[in-house]
């Protein structure tokens, strides 16, 4: 890949999404789909430690935000080459929340995505409000933080 | 003077190899993190080597610095 | 189970600048791994035609490694290794001019049994763009005691695919000879040494990375071999590694080629070549094959003597055969195996020295020595 996109950047509207589930055949699932709602997209890969620290953080806030009644999802984005690997991750800790697969790169390349895992809080609207790239255990708070105010403007 | 002349030979294969570089994006580097694909993929077995032929050549040095000595040479 | 590439990368990559970089936005370790490894090896008896007198019996030794690999808060990962040696057998005191064919070599007498304890601590604090670490350690036997300390430092660069690191490191050895009043041996000697390194890595593209290393190891005090007779070295040495790695996965076939040089020259005169290959073969999901070869050649010290001369006292020489002319070949297979959070590895390795194989000037010494190790290791993730 030679060309480097413009990286999304917050306050910009977030860029389309389109693609397979990774687990189930079917599909497309669109990023549109889900305006209305606060989403969490998250690009993640089986390789990578930090993303994998976030899954079941992520799968919790997720959970307890929806019994809370808050509009909010999130939507993660496997880039493995082999999808087959982060299947195989998923096996062993299932999450609720809808996976889809982009082993040729090209939702990252839209979002310019520089570093992994990145995540992007994007509002109702369709509007970046958050980039947030790498993870640590703390972090979970301070997106659940976060979510929790972009729910509270909205209401 | 010197000192900056003795990095030339760090600088000059970088630079070698840059030339033939792709930029690889964040999300294509599974391969490069596959264990087997680090510079050390066994540090214990590292160690032990470069004990090892501490004990028995004349050469030591690699891709850091010294650790302490032994009573072996 | 956890995946595999989780368990190596908790258990080696993050430990290292430059590594964890190349693939990953650098990151702590996520999880703990403990490793125990035992490494035997003997090396072969003193041919009979070089043996003047003594036991032609030479070392065995036996190792064992400990290490521990854990997150400390978000942000620092600590590694604890630790290593117990034991060794026992002889080895060579020193040459005596050829009286009868080629007899030249005078071994130490009685059978040496020696122990050594070591002791590493590393905490390295993981950055956005890189990482830094301070390092302490100590090695002990009943003659021997040192202490070291280090640091070190990597940066990214080129969102992220370049890493330039660099460390320093001293320590000091104190030298306490057993049996000196007996065979007049030094009894109170010391040496300290100073190192430093810089070193470039770079992704060459999705499937290789380079990286290119400069090391100077700098030795004052006493760096004479106590146990040797009519040994005389200088007081001081420095020492110049260049070192260049070459990591390329071969995606059809599943495996990962290792290529390494390194040139080294120092001022006792000693030049030397270190080529390795190593063939990572992956095979299915739980076992791993690795042939790995070694190349290395050496030129003699300028004071390296094959006999001694023991006119010569007080002036730099020696007949160590570590300071001789000389290559060696060596090649070994690892097979590994990773069942859920463990993984288990065994090697063997045979080295095998002549004074032909090498491509340095300089004599020999018929003392070289060859030997066979064998290593049995475990891995465990929690």
């Amino acid at each position: 890949m030679c060309f480097m996109v413009q990286a999304a950047e917050k306050g910009e509207i977030a860029p389309a999404v389109a693609l397979p589930l990774l687990q189930d055949s079917g599909g497309p699932v669109l990023l549109a789909e889900y305006e209305g709602q606060i989403i969490y997209l998250d690009f993640w890969a089986s390789w990578c430690p930090p993303c994998l620290v976030s899954m079941p953080i992520m799968n919790e806030i997720r959970n307890r935000l929806q019994d809370e009644g808050i509009a909010f999802e999130v939507l993660a984005v496997n880039v493995d080459s082999h999808p087959e690997d982060g299947i195989d991750f998923l096996l062993d800790s299932p999450v609720d929340f809808v996976v889809l697969s982009d082993p040729e790169g090209t939702s990252p390349a839209a979002y310019g995505v520089r570093g992994m895992p990145t995540s992007y809080l994007i509002d109702p609207e369709g509007k970046i409000v958050m980039v947030h790239e790498g993870f640590k255990r703390s972090d979970g708070e301070k997106i659940e933080q976060k979510i929790l105010e972009m729910a509270g403007n909205s209401q | 003077m010197k000192k900056s002349l003795a990095l030339l030979p760090l600088i000059i294969p970088a630079g070698l190899v840059c030339s033939s570089c792709q930029p690889v994006q964040a999300w294509e580097r599974g391969t490069l993190a596959k264990p087997e694909m680090a510079i050390d993929a066994d540090p214990m077995e590292t160690t032990l080597n470069t004990h090892i032929f501490f004990s028995k050549e004349a050469s030591n040095g690699g891709h850091n610095a010294a650790g302490g000595g032994c009573g072996c040479n | 189970m956890k995946s595999r590439s989780l368990i190596a990368l908790t258990t080696s990559a993050l430990a290292l600048p430059g590594i964890t970089s190349t693939a990953n936005a650098d990151s702590p370790p996520t999880e703990s791994s403990f490793g125990y490894r035992v490494s035997t090896y003997e090396e072969d008896n003193l041919p009979e035609e070089f043996l003047f007198l003594g036991d032609p019996e030479r070392y065995d030794i036996t190792i064992h490694q400990f290490q521990l690999v854990t997150p400390v808060g978000e942000n620092y990962g600590l590694t604890l290794s630790s290593s117990y040696e034991s060794m026992s057998g002889a080895s060579p005191w020193y040459a005596l001019p050829v009286f009868e064919g080629e007899k030249s070599i005078v071994m130490s007498g009685a059978t040496i049994h020696e122990q050594r304890r070591d002791y590493n601590l590393s905490l390295r604090r993981y950055q956005d763009n890189g990482n830094y670490a301070f390092s302490i350690g100590t090695s002990r036997e009943n003659d021997y005691y040192s202490w070291s300390g280090g640091f070190d430092i990597a940066r990214n660069f080129n969102n992220d695919l370049a890493t330039i690191a660099g460390g320093v490191s001293v320590s000091n050895d104190d030298i306490n000879p057993t049996d000196a009043a007996l065979f007049n041996r030094v009894t109170d000697e010391s040496k300290r040494t100073s190192s430093a390194f810089v070193s470039v890595s770079q992704i060459i593209d999705q499937n290789s990375l380079f990286q290119s290393s400069l090391n100077m190891t700098r030795h004052k005090g006493f760096l004479t071999d106590p146990y040797k007779l009519g040994d005389t070295r200088p007081d001081s040495r420095t020492q110049w590694a260049w070192s260049n790695a070459y990591r390329r996965f071969v995606n059809s076939l599943d495996a990962a080629l290792h290529l390494d040089v390194r040139f080294y020259n120092d001022d006792f005169g000693v030049n030397s070549l270190t080529l390795n290959a190593a063939w990572y073969q992956n095979l299915g999901d739980n076992w791993q094959i690795t042939p790995s070869i070694r190349y290395y050649s050496q030129s003699a010290a300028d004071f390296f003597t094959p006999v001694n001369d023991f006119s010569l006292y007080g002036v730099p020489n020696s007949s160590d055969y570590r300071l001789a002319s000389y290559g060696a070949v060596s090649g070994g297979l690892q097979v590994q195996t990773f069942i859920d959070d463990m993984s288990l590895v065994f090697k063997i390795e045979r080295y095998v020295t002549d004074a032909d194989y090498s491509i340095h000037n300089g004599q020999s010494s018929p003392a070289l020595v060859n030997f066979t190790r064998m290593s049995l290791g475990v891995s465990y993730t929690f």
